[in-house]
């Protein structure tokens, strides 16, 4: 008995060694991306259908396959070349490489290896920003510069090769994208997705207190619009997909960064606290869908310390984290024109005035007076003073011509808190602190000047303001500091500064909040064809900052017990392309932006895309970017996206960087992407369906599953065939089985066969799900007609279909049939 | 992390105040109020310590509705807490006429009447008041 012992141990063991062999294959597979796992399977339709998306060559000395693809791996990439892979770059842990597809398992199977993806077609986008902003290179897509692709020759020769879904590469899949702003055409084109249906998921107009969910949305029963077109255009080049088109012009010539991301819109009032109120309207339903979300602010404000500590800067880092990060614009207000220095007058906003380190307000001495324009139509100036908490400074305003002064006498210090003046000018109220303890908690005092339309009309002209630094309340001395910083509120005038202007600190809340990416623009296209001909912007220099860029640092507070005040934080932290691009026009509103002399100059051929600039058109090429970046891994932190993004190409424009101009420089995807390796996260393929069953008809099987439900992209399924259990298995529907239907009846079988059945669910790019489990059904002979009254029996004419009617009749699943047949006989 | 809340509306005149530490603050408030004949808040009517948690743009809006006699017109603010709001002191600043919209951390985005502001703001837990400041697209021309 012994030796038997010994040969069912040696089984049982040999059985245990296959199952962890079969065990260890299949996780190393599960390195591979699914395109690869296809090429290696052994399905050979599967196969083909992989290569299809390959970049495949052959070796010229083994003539073997190889596929172009990248690797991560733990140590040298290099190691693996004992494969007979050709490594070509390393950036870290990720390597390009060709691989031979015969040891792409075995490679997997390495335990260094962590990853191979197979590279990926890009496609343009936004025809030229997009692939500039480093979108390329990496499986990813690239916009609005085409210009800087190979085989391009500049702007607009995108335009001769769209290049159409499926998509391909990281889109932004399963990341929410998040616009704060005025609001979206929901009918427009770039924003459905391939069957037509919306990709909003939900729309909340704070205006009129109405929320539409995709469903109402998809119904056409959401009455939302964007009645001003801004929202619509950022959200095109965040996530636009470049579908629409009309004119005949070709489609996908704007694609935008993240062009298969989730979209949530809140069409907002432009107050700080609805503001915060969208935010949490966004995070809370990506919470409920658990999807990252990064959100969009093309807006800022100039109301405020600037450094971080106001309570709407602290809402905006309370409201980052793990998954959560916010981008917003850096602002327009920095003048850096370098075409024509000094000539912009219509285009220039000093609405930042300082003591420019050589002008500050000393102790006993009064001065400096800072003049600022109050132009014509005015009805409320609003300036914003901050200085040193350890100072005690005197304010007095001048009206244009001296004529009216506030106080009418002398200085308002500290302690005399609000005091309205009426004058003949206009009424001047000082707010001036009312303590040394500020319980903001910066350390800093803040003067508030209002000049609005009360009793009298505002003076127009020169106004000023003068500090003091001289007989303050005690105790003396009343500086020590005497450096200011002062906002003129440009939401409620076009009031400009005239002297001590001061570009620098021109980045608006809330970018200035210590954990949100604020966005400079530079400039990646100065010619386009628009529906008024060729068009040109004469103002901007391709490659270089825009002449409206907002400046840093954000301004330092003196409370050294705050962290906020001591953290080194730079801001802009990065620029992105923001001049003349070219993305989704809203239907109905203006076509704004540079050409206010021929709007048709601004409007695409296909009169569904219009140029725009601004910062407000560079911070979503960088919120899309962090899209990305969330759907390469979710587990994403809001810094460490924004370290990731901070890996920003340099040149000769941006000279030595960080710097406060262009932040840490030029927003490069690619860069990015290195730093935080490839597809941590879990593969987002939809998953199979369950409870799959069969059941026998004529000629064919019912098969039936359970809905999947919780797959916001399902476009449906596909039902697979074979009469082997082990496959291959060929797909028995022609077109994808709607994602409402839960069952479907294969039909054209043999009847006495047994056919197996396993059903895969889609994503709308046509990614399938792993096999459902296998499921089994012998078809029944088929009846003869459509209806029981049609049906006639089948008379054999030969012996042997006589034989084998006759053999039939023994067969149990024929019983049935051969009874309906003599029924009807 | 930010969560949003559902909109609870109250009524400031009707609803009767539980607490009475609220009650003899609001009373108080009131009674400083009327009394007053000020223009503005710098008349002393409310120590520094309350007028500190307020900020400039605030404390202006609060005298012009003041002067115009719209005291109980509500106004859209940011109010920072010195920790995490409680479901009491959430109460408490409901009882007070506040309706809180959104908390982002110790951030709460809220409305409240003027008039109830002072109020608030005496409360030890509330660190700051800020008055809801409007931003715009930055779109270049």
């Amino acid at each position: 008995m012994k030796y038997p012992y010994s040969m069912l141990i040696l089984l049982v063991l040999a059985g245990l060694f296959a199952a962890q062999e079969a065990a260890g294959a299949q996780d190393s597979r599960a390195k591979l991306s699914p395109r690869l796992r296809m090429v290696t399977s052994r399905d050979p339709a599967l196969v083909e259908s992989a290569k299809r998306h390959l970049r495949m060559t052959i070796n010229p000395v083994s003539a073997e396959p190889m596929v172009d693809a990248f690797v991560r791996v733990k140590g040298d990439p290099r190691a693996l070349e004992v494969y007979g892979v050709r490594v070509r770059s390393v950036l870290g842990d990720v390597a390009t490489a060709e691989i031979p597809v015969s040891v792409l398992e075995a490679i997997a199977n390495r335990p260094e290896v962590i990853r191979i993806e197979e590279a990926r077609k890009l496609k343009p986008r936004l025809d030229v920003s997009v692939p500039a902003s480093g979108a390329n290179g990496v499986g990813l897509w690239g916009g609005e510069n085409a210009a800087n692709l190979p085989g391009t020759t500049g702007p607009g020769s995108a335009q001769s090769r769209p290049l159409p879904p499926p998509w391909s590469g990281n889109t932004g899949r399963n990341v929410i994208i998040g616009l704060v702003d005025t609001g979206i055409d929901l009918k427009h084109g770039d924003f459905k997705d391939s069957l037509g249906k919306s990709r909003l998921l939900y729309v909340w107009d704070q205006n009129t207190g109405k929320e539409c969910t995709k469903q109402q949305i998809d119904a056409g029963t959401c009455s939302e619009k964007d009645a001003d077109g801004h929202g619509t255009h950022v959200l095109g080049i965040a996530a636009g997909n470049g579908a629409a088109t009309g004119n005949n012009q070709p489609a996908y010539r704007y694609i935008g960064m993240a062009p298969e991301a989730n979209l949530i819109v809140v069409n907002t009032t432009f107050y700080d606290t609805d503001i915060e109120d969208g935010i949490a309207y966004i995070e809370s339903k990506a919470s409920a869908l658990g999807l990252p979300a990064v959100i969009n602010l093309s807006l800022a404000g100039h109301l405020g310390p600037h450094d971080g500590t106001s309570n709407f800067e602290v809402a905006m880092d309370n409201a980052t984290g793990t998954g959560r990060v916010i981008v917003a614009a850096a602002s327009n207000e920095g003048n850096t024109d370098n075409v024509f220095p000094g000539q912009l007058p219509d285009f220039n906003y000093p609405i930042h005035a300082s003591d420019l380190g050589s002008d500050k307000v000393v102790d006993g001495n009064v001065g400096p007076t800072v003049h600022f324009s109050v132009p014509s139509g005015s009805t409320d100036v609003v300036l914003d003073l901050w200085y040193a908490g350890a100072d005690k400074m005197g304010v007095k305003v001048t009206s244009p011509g001296g004529s009216c002064t506030a106080p009418s006498s002398g200085f308002q210090y500290p302690g005399n808190t609000t005091l309205p003046f009426n004058t003949n000018c206009g009424q001047i109220t000082l707010t001036t602190p009312t303590t040394n303890v500020d319980k903001l908690n910066n350390g800093d005092h803040e003067i508030y000047i209002e000049i609005q339309n009360i009793g009298h009309t505002i003076s127009i002209g020169s106004w000023s303001f003068t500090l003091t630094g001289s007989n303050c309340p005690p105790p003396t001395p009343c500086i020590s500091n005497g450096t200011f910083d002062v906002w003129i509120d440009d939401t409620s005038s076009n009031a400009t500064f005239i002297d001590n202007i001061d570009y620098n600190k021109t980045v608006g809340m809330p970018g200035t909040a210590t954990e949100v990416i604020a966005v400079g623009a530079y400039t990646t296209k100065t010619t386009w064809t628009s529906s008024a001909g060729a068009a040109i912007d004469t103002f901007g220099t391709v490659k270089d900052i825009t002449y409206f860029s907002s400046l840093g640092p954000r301004r330092t507070c003196s409370n050294t017990s705050n962290s906020i005040c001591t953290a080194v934080v730079q801001k802009p932290e990065l620029a992105a392309p923001g001049e003349e691009i070219m993305s989704s026009h809203a239907a109905g509103t203006p076509t704004a932006g540079y050409c206010f002399a021929n709007s048709n100059q601004c409007l695409d051929p296909d009169g569904l895309h219009v140029v725009f600039q601004g910062t407000s058109m560079s911070t979503p090429h960088v919120t899309g970017a962090a899209a990305l970046l969330l759907a390469q891994d979710q587990s994403l932190t809001a810094d460490q996206v924004k370290a990731a993004l901070e890996n920003a190409k340099s040149d000769g424009n941006t000279g030595a960087v960080p710097n406060n101009t262009w932040g840490y420089g030029k927003l490069a995807v690619d860069q990015a992407i290195a730093t935080v390796g490839t597809d941590k996260h879990p593969d987002p393929s939809p998953n199979p369906p369950a409870n799959v069953t069969a059941a026998p008809g004529g000629g064919s099987a019912r098969i039936s599953w359970n809905a999947i439900t919780t797959d916001i992209y399902l476009d449906g399924y596909n039902v697979y065939k074979s009469t082997n259990s082990g496959g291959p298995y060929t797909q028995a529907n022609t077109s994808v089985v709607s994602a409402s239907s839960t069952s479907f009846t294969v039909t054209g079988l043999t009847a006495g066969t047994p056919y197996y059945f396993v059903v895969r669910s889609e994503d709308t790019p046509g990614i399938e799900s792993a096999d459902s489990s296998i499921v089994t059904a012998t078809p029944t002979t088929p009846s003869g007609g459509g209806g029981c009254g049609s049906l006639r029996p089948t008379v054999p004419t030969t012996p042997a279909g006589a034989a084998l009617f006759l053999l039939s009749l023994l067969l149990p699943p024929l019983v049935i049939h051969v009874r309906r047949k003599l029924r009807f006989t | 992390m930010v969560a949003s809340r559902p909109i609870r509306r109250i009524d400031t005149v009707t609803r009767h105040l539980s607490n009475a530490t609220t009650t003899v603050l609001i009373g108080f408030t009131l009674a400083a109020l009327a009394c007053s004949h000020s223009s503005s808040l710098a008349g002393g009517e409310f120590p520094p310590a309350v007028l500190d948690k307020l900020d400039p743009a605030l404390r202006h809006r609060m005298d012009e509705l003041r002067a115009r006699g719209q005291s109980d017109q509500r106004l859209s603010v940011l109010v920072r807490t010195a920790a995490d709001i409680s479901p009491d002191q959430e109460g408490q600043l409901e009882r007070l006429g506040m309706t809180i919209h959104s908390t982002s951390g110790v951030i709460l985005s809220a409305t409240l009447p003027a008039s109830s502001i002072p109020t608030a703001a005496a409360l030890d837990y509330i660190v700051r008041i800020e008055l809801a400041k409007r931003l715009k697209p930055r779109e270049a021309p």
